[in-house]
C-alpha cells in the first residue's frame, strides 16, 4: 500500500497555477524526493500532504484515509505527519529539551527527561543538549533537534522541506546522513523536497521532478539520470553534452561519427545527449573522432575539458563544441589535438531549436 | 535580525593579527579611537541633568529628615492614595493586555471584515489626550466618578500602547514555527496559548510597563473624574501649600511604585532571547477564518472603537456644535495653537539635538559609560511628569532663580520627559548607517565632519524626524508639568482646555480639545505605520 497517494492534485494562489493534476505514488517505507527549481512548486506540494494548505482540486490519501479532497479537510494537527522545515522552525522560547518534548504530551514529571534523551540519542545528539536554548545551535544541530521533536510523535509519515539548503557545504553532507539513517532506522516514509540534483539523486528511492507544476518524470534516481524525459530534466539532473544528429535505426551519426542510441521512434534531425562521464579523451586516432582542446578547468579530482569537434560541419556552430569531464590525472593542455569516444549509449531526442551558446 | 555586534574594543583574539605585525618593540596595542570631546561633554551633561529628579527626590526626603518623613508617608491619607493607585494598575494593566493582544491577533491573524482598517483605527486612541477621553465620557455620563470609572477611561486610553506592539510583533514571528506546532498535534486554540503567546511576552511586557507608568503620570483624566491617586494628590498638595515636604514625601512613593514597574518588567523579561532563529525571509502568516465567532469578534472590534474613539469625538464634536462660533472668536484659540506648535517645535529640536551625542556615543563608541548614560535618559523619563517638574521648581527657586516661571524650564521639563522618543530612533537611524560609507568618503578626501555631514546626517534625517515628531507629540498633550513649570499667562491648548474645564466652560474646551486631536493624528498614524515596518527598532 501506498503511504502517500495524490490524485490530480491542483492548487493556484491569486489565479496563478502552481500545482496541475499532480499525481504521485509514495511506496510505504520509501524515500522520495521531489526536485524542482525554485518556483515550481515543492513547498506547495508538501504544504498540501502537511494539511496547512488545502488543493483546489483532487484528493490526498495518507495511510489510506483521505486528508484531503470532496467531503475531506483534515487539518495538520491531526494528521500526524512529521514535518521538518527549512531552517527546523524550533520554538525559541523553549529549550531544545521542550522543544522535543512539545509534541509528546508527558508532563515534567512522567518520563519525559528520558524520552528526550532517547530521541536525542536518536539524532545523533548529545543528552546535555537538552536545557540549551535554539538560538545557541549550530544549523545542523538545530535541524537535527527539528527532526527529534518531529519523530517524537512516531509518525509514518515525514516531511522533509529543504532541511539541508541552510547548511554549508561538509555540515550538509553530515546532516543529510544522519538524517537518512534515522529514517530508514525508524522505517519512515519520507518524502523530501529540494532543488538540488545532488542531495536528491543521493537521498532518494524514488525521485519526481517537479517543473512548472507539473511532475515530468518520475522514477529510481538511475533511471531518470540516465533516461531524462526530456532534455530540460537532463540538464536539471546533471551535466549534459547534448549534439545535434541524424537518427538512422540504432544509431545516430553525430560529429563524434556514428554512435548507438536507446531505441527511440525518432527519425532523421534529432538530438542526441550524453552523460560527460560517458565520453572518454585519448590520444588522437586515425579513424576516430579528433578535436582540438580549447580550455582546460582544473577542479582538483577531475579537469573540464572544452573540445571543439573536428567532425563538426561548421567550425563556429556551438554544436561543434563539447566539455567533456575527466579524471584530474587527465595531462591534456590547451591546443592539444584528442580523440574522443563514446561509451554507452545516447539518447535522443527532438531537434531542440537552435540554442543559444 | 541579528542584534548589531556592538562589541567594545575586542582584543584580537586568537586571530593572526596581533602578535606576528606587532614587532617586539610595540605591545600590539590598538591606540583607541576617542569620541569627539564636545559630544562625550553635552551627552554627559544631560545626563547629569537627567539625574535631576530622581537626585531631588532622593536629597529632599534625607534633609528632611526621618521622623518628619515617616509622620508624612506612613499616615492614612496616603494609604488610601496607594490603595487607590495600586488598584488601579492591578486592574487596568491586565485589562489593556487583553484588549491589546485580542485586538492585535484579530487583525493580523483572522479573516475578520476589515481587519486591515481596523488595525489603524484602534491605534487612533492615542491620538486622544486621555484628559481629553476623560473629558468626553464625563459630558456623555456625568456621574462618572472612582475606581471603576479611572479603570474605564485609563484602559481605553491607553490599550494601543500594548496593541501596537503585539501587532507588530504578530506580523513578524515566524509563522513555520506555529506550523511545526501544528504537524505535533497541536490545536489553534493551543498552539495560541502554547506558541503564540509566549513569543509575544516581551512586546506584552513592555505595553504593559508603559501602561504602568501612563496610570502613575496620570493628573488630568482622573481628576476631572474626582478619582484621586499619588499625581493627582501631589498636584492639589502642591496647589495648596505650594512645594512642602508633603508633596515630596508623596512624590518619593510614586518613585517608589515606578522604580518597581521598572524592576518587575525587567525581571519578566528574564535572559530569553525570542529572535527569529532561521536565516531567510520569514513566510507570511495564514489568517484564520473565526467562522460562526465572526460576529463575536466583529463587535469586540468596533465596541473597542466606538468607546474608546467614538465617544471622545462625540462629545466633542456636541459641544463644538453647542458652543457655535463664540467659541472660536476671541483670537485665543489661534493664539494657543501657535504657543502649543512653537513650544512643541523648540521642545523637538531641542531634544534631538541633544539626543543626539548620546546616541552617538551609544552606537559609535560603545562602552559601558556610554550604556549608563542612556540608560539614566529612560529612569528619568519613566518617572511621571509631576515629580520632574516638582523637582525643576524647586531647584530653579533655589539655585537658579531667574529660571523659574520661563519658557527655559518648561522646554527643559520637556527634555527631560520625552528624551527618549528621540533616543530611540536617533539610535535606530544610526545603527543602520554603515560606517564604511562614511569612511569612504573620507579616503575620498573629507574630513571627518563634512563627511558625516554628508553622509551619516542623510541616513538617520529620517529616523531624526520620527523622534522629533512623537517628542511633538508628547509636548502637545502634556498638562501635567506644564501646568506648573509655565510662565503666567501661558495658554497652550492642553492649559487652555484645563481651564475652560475647570471653570465648567465645556463648550469652550471643545475646540482645543478639537485641535490637539487634529495635531495628534498625523503623529500617530506615523506611529503606526512605523510600527509595521519590518525593520522598526
Amino acid at each position: 500500500m501506498s503511504a502517500i497517494e495524490l490524485d490530480g492534485v491542483s492548487k493556484s494562489f491569486l489565479q496563478i497555477a502552481v500545482l496541475r493534476e499532480i499525481e504521485l505514488s509514495v511506496p510505504e517505507g520509501s524515500r522520495t524526493v521531489v526536485v524542482g527549481s525554485s518556483g515550481s512548486g515543492k513547498t506547495t506540494l508538501l504544504r498540501l500532504i502537511s494539511g496547512f494548505d488545502f488543493p483546489d482540486a483532487g484528493t490526498i490519501t495518507v495511510s489510506g484515509r483521505r486528508v484531503a479532497g470532496v467531503g475531506a479537510a483534515v487539518p495538520a494537527h491531526q494528521r500526524g505527519i512529521g514535518v521538518v522545515a527549512q531552517d527546523g522552525a524550533l520554538f525559541p522560547h523553549l529549550t531544545v529539551g521542550e522543544n522535543i518534548a512539545f509534541g509528546l504530551g508527558i508532563r515534567k514529571s512522567g518520563g519525559r527527561a528520558s524520552a528526550v534523551r532517547k530521541l536525542l540519542n536518536m539524532v545523533s545528539l548529545d543528552a546535555d543538549f537538552a536545557p540549551r536554548r535554539p538560538d545557541e545551535l549550530s544549523g545542523g544541530q538545530q535541524q537535527r533537534v527539528a527532526l527529534a521533536r518531529a519523530l517524537a510523535r512516531r509518525p509514518k509519515v515525514m516531511l522533509l522541506d529543504e532541511p539541508f539548503s541552510a547548511l554549508d557545504a561538509g555540515l550538509r553532507a553530515a546532516t543529510r546522513e544522519v538524517v537518512a539513517d534515522t529514517l530508514a532506522r525508524e522505517g519512515v516514509t519520507t518524502v523530501l523536497v529540494t532543488h538540488d540534483q545532488a542531495e536528491a539523486l543521493s537521498f532518494a528511492d524514488q525521485l519526481a521532478v517537479l517543473r512548472e507544476g507539473r511532475l515530468t518524470q518520475v522514477g529510481s534516481p538511475r533511471e531518470l539520470y540516465a533516461r531524462p524525459v526530456d532534455l530540460f530534466t537532463a540538464r536539471f539532473l546533471g551535466d549534459a553534452v547534448v549534439l545535434d544528429a541524424t537518427v538512422e535505426g540504432e544509431l545516430a551519426r553525430c560529429a563524434l561519427g556514428a554512435v548507438p542510441i536507446v531505441p527511440t521512434p525518432i527519425r532523421g534531425d534529432a538530438s542526441i545527449m550524453f552523460r560527460p562521464e560517458q565520453l572518454a579523451v585519448g590520444p588522437a586516432e586515425a579513424d576516430g573522432c579528433a578535436g582540438r582542446v580549447e580550455a582546460v578547468e582544473f577542479y582538483g579530482s577531475e579537469v573540464l575539458l572544452t573540445i571543439r569537434l573536428e567532425g563538426a560541419g561548421d567550425a563556429t556552430a556551438a554544436d561543434g563544441v563539447i566539455r567533456v569531464r575527466q579524471r584530474g590525472t587527465s595531462n591534456a593542455v590547451v591546443g592539444s589535438r584528442v580523440g574522443v569516444t563514446a561509451i554507452g549509449p545516447a539518447i535522443a531526442y527532438p531537434r531542440e531549436p537552435v540554442s543559444a551558446p | 535580525m541579528k542584534p548589531a555586534p556592538n562589541l567594545p574594543q575586542q582584543p584580537a583574539g586568537g586571530s593572526a593579527r596581533g602578535r606576528g605585525a606587532a614587532g617586539p618593540g610595540r605591545r600590539g596595542r590598538v591606540p583607541k579611537r576617542r569620541p569627539p570631546l564636545a559630544i562625550v561633554l553635552i551627552a554627559v551633561a544631560v545626563s547629569l541633568l537627567g539625574l535631576l529628579p530622581l537626585g531631588y527626590v532622593v536629597v529632599t526626603a534625607a534633609l528632611t529628615g526621618w521622623t518628619e518623613l515617616s509622620g508624612l508617608v506612613f499616615r492614612p491619607r496616603v494609604g488610601e492614595l496607594l490603595v487607590n493607585t495600586i488598584g488601579l494598575v492591578v486592574v487596568t494593566v491586565p485589562i489593556c493586555a487583553v484588549v491589546g493582544v485580542l485586538a492585535a491577533w484579530l487583525v493580523e491573524r483572522t479573516t475578520i471584515p476589515g481587519a486591515r482598517v481596523f488595525a489603524v483605527l484602534l491605534a487612533a486612541p492615542l491620538a486622544v489626550p486621555a484628559f481629553v477621553n476623560s473629558y468626553g465620557w464625563v459630558s456623555a455620563i456625568p456621574s462618572l466618578n472612582g475606581l471603576w470609572s479611572g479603570v474605564l477611561i485609563a484602559s481605553l486610553s491607553y490599550f494601543p500602547l500594548v496593541y501596537l506592539p503585539c501587532a507588530a510583533a504578530l506580523r513578524r514571528l515566524d509563522f513555520t514555527v506555529e506550523e511545526a506546532a501544528a504537524s505535533l498535534g497541536t490545536g489553534p486554540w493551543r498552539v495560541f496559548f502554547r506558541v503564540v503567546l509566549p513569543q509575544l511576552r516581551l512586546p506584552l511586557l513592555g505595553g504593559s510597563l508603559l501602561v504602568g507608568l501612563h496610570l502613575l503620570a496620570e493628573y488630568g483624566a482622573f481628576a476631572m473624574i474626582r478619582f484621586d491617586t499619588f499625581t493627582t494628590a501631589i498636584v492639589d498638595q502642591y496647589r495648596s501649600t505650594f512645594n512642602g515636604p508633603a508633596a515630596t514625601a508623596l512624590a518619593g512613593v510614586l518613585v517608589l511604585c515606578c522604580l518597581f514597574l521598572l524592576v518587575g518588567e525587567s525581571a519578566g523579561r528574564g535572559r530569553a532571547r525570542y529572535a527569529r532563529i532561521g536565516s531567510g525571509v520569514a513566510r507570511a502568516a495564514r489568517r484564520r477564518p473565526l467562522g460562526a465567532l465572526t460576529p463575536l469578534g466583529w463587535a469586540f472590534l468596533a465596541g473597542v472603537f466606538v468607546l474608546s474613539i467614538g465617544v471622545p469625538f462625540w462629545s466633542v464634536l456636541r459641544w463644538i456644535v453647542a458652543g457655535g462660533a463664540a467659541a472660536w472668536a476671541d483670537g485665543v484659540v489661534v493664539s494657543a495653537l501657535a504657543q502649543t506648535v512653537l513650544y512643541g517645535a523648540i521642545g523637538a529640536a531641542v531634544t534631538c539635538g541633544l539626543a543626539f551625542p548620546i546616541a552617538f556615543l551609544a552606537i559609535r563608541f560603545p562602552s559601558r559609560m556610554a550604556r549608563a548614560l542612556e540608560s539614566i535618559n529612560y529612569v528619568t523619563s519613566s518617572l511621571p511628569g509631576i515629580v520632574t517638574a516638582l523637582a525643576l521648581v524647586t531647584v530653579s527657586i533655589r539655585l537658579v532663580q531667574p529660571l523659574y516661571q520661563t519658557a527655559v524650564l518648561v522646554i527643559v521639563a520637556y527634555l527631560l520627559m520625552f528624551l527618549p522618543r528621540a533616543l530611540v530612533n536617533l539610535r535606530a537611524g544610526l545603527a543602520q548607517v554603515p560606517p564604511g560609507l562614511e569612511e569612504a568618503a573620507r579616503s575620498l578626501g573629507r574630513p571627518p565632519a563634512a563627511a558625516f555631514l554628508g553622509v551619516t546626517a542623510r541616513f538617520i534625517a529620517p529616523s531624526a524626524l520620527a523622534g522629533a515628531a512623537l517628542v511633538f507629540l508628547g509636548i502637545v498633550n502634556e498638562l501635567t508639568a506644564t501646568l506648573l513649570l509655565a510662565p503666567n499667562g501661558t495658554r497652550t491648548l492642553a492649559i487652555q482646555f484645563w481651564s475652560q474645564v475647570n471653570d465648567i466652560n465645556y463648550a469652550g474646551a471643545a475646540p482645543y480639545a478639537l485641535l490637539m486631536i487634529a495635531l495628534s493624528l498625523p503623529v500617530t498614524y506615523l506611529l503606526f505605520a512605523k510600527s509595521r515596518l519590518v525593520s522598526a527598532p
